[in-house]
């Protein structure tokens, strides 16, 4: 491996991780917000769904391996993760007899 | 053997390791793929019961466990980013500097099972059993515990492994794919904290 590329692995490693810090404290700050449950569960959600892209592509490299392995893993995890969310109107039929019901 | 066979072994025995990869980092894969499962079939539970639950409880204060988990966060980050260097060092051949980075990373592992147990020590001193909830919902005894002490064996699991793996890279037994492979496991772990902290201690913190 070259210096060049050695050197910027090295930064973008760094970088990463300080994303990774200042997400944290941002996460911090929405639990704390005064806004609605669903609200701040989406919002802490979609820095969650960021940290764990962010880990997966770079921290873990997946970015440097095959196209066809992230596709093939995608494939086998993603659609079972989505479909697993049918749980949830049922959830809420427990409690409210009523799925989604507000 | 008749040249058949000897035409089917050849190829099985030059045939491309699939995706370009060594077999036992698509191992560690494999393993990262089906635990990605595992994990998720507890946090969809996890929320079911949340979400089926009029009383669920909101127990964690600002200080000490948000802070404290948030230090946990930072312990496990850190340590992910160690895990970086190590296999940086190992790529370059710094068998010294590598295993250094590794050990660094273990021994924060041990930090966080240390912090978390005290947590757990905490929990279970105001009346948290796997039965039982002294803030409402028995439920949530059993599910935190059940989450959390699945990652914390994880963790365990990966100290013990990256100590093994360092000394072993020290010493010129492992090389290193090794490192790398114990990287992505470590990583993996780092991930699944990332999504156990909103879902279990930010959702049920005492606004």
């Amino acid at each position: 491996m070259n210096p060049d590329a050695t050197q910027r692995r090295g930064k973008a490693a760094l970088s990463v991780y300080l994303v990774m810090l200042v997400s944290f404290a941002l996460q911090l700050c929405v639990a704390y917000s005064r806004v609605s449950v669903r609200q701040r569960a989406s919002e802490m959600f979609t820095l969650t769904a960021l940290q764990a892209v962010l880990v997966f592509l770079f921290s873990m490299r997946l970015l440097q391996e095959r196209r066809v392995f992230l596709i093939a893993l995608t494939l086998s995890c993603v659609p079972l993760l989505i479909v697993m969310n049918a749980i949830w109107t049922d959830s809420f039929r427990i409690l409210r007899l009523a799925p989604w019901h507000n | 053997m008749n040249p058949q066979d000897a035409v089917v072994d050849a190829r099985t025995e030059h045939e491309m390791s699939p995706f370009a990869m060594p077999s036992k980092k698509l191992l560690m894969w494999l393993f990262i793929a089906s635990d990605i499962v595992t994990f998720a079939v507890l946090f969809y539970g996890y929320g079911y019961l949340r979400n089926s639950s009029s009383n669920w409880p909101t127990p964690f204060q600002f200080s000490p466990t948000i802070l404290r988990v948030m230090g946990l966060t930072a312990i496990l980050v850190t340590g992910g980013f160690f895990m970086t260097n190590a296999v940086h060092e190992a790529n370059l051949n710094n068998r010294r500097s590598g295993a250094r980075w590794m050990g660094l990373a273990a021994l924060l592992g041990v930090l966080f099972i240390a912090i978390h147990m005290q947590e757990w020590r905490q929990l279970i001193n105001e009346g948290l059993t796997l039965s039982h909830s002294p803030w409402g919902a028995n439920q949530f005894g059993s599910a935190f515990f059940l989450l959390t002490g699945l990652h914390v064996l994880h963790v365990l699991a990966g100290v013990l492994a990256l100590g093994i793996v360092a000394i072993g890279y020290r010493r010129g037994r492992c090389d290193a794919m090794d490192v790398e492979i114990w990287s992505l496991y470590w990583q993996f772990v780092e991930v699944v904290w990332i999504i156990l902290v909103p879902m279990v201690y930010l959702l049920n913190a005492k606004v």
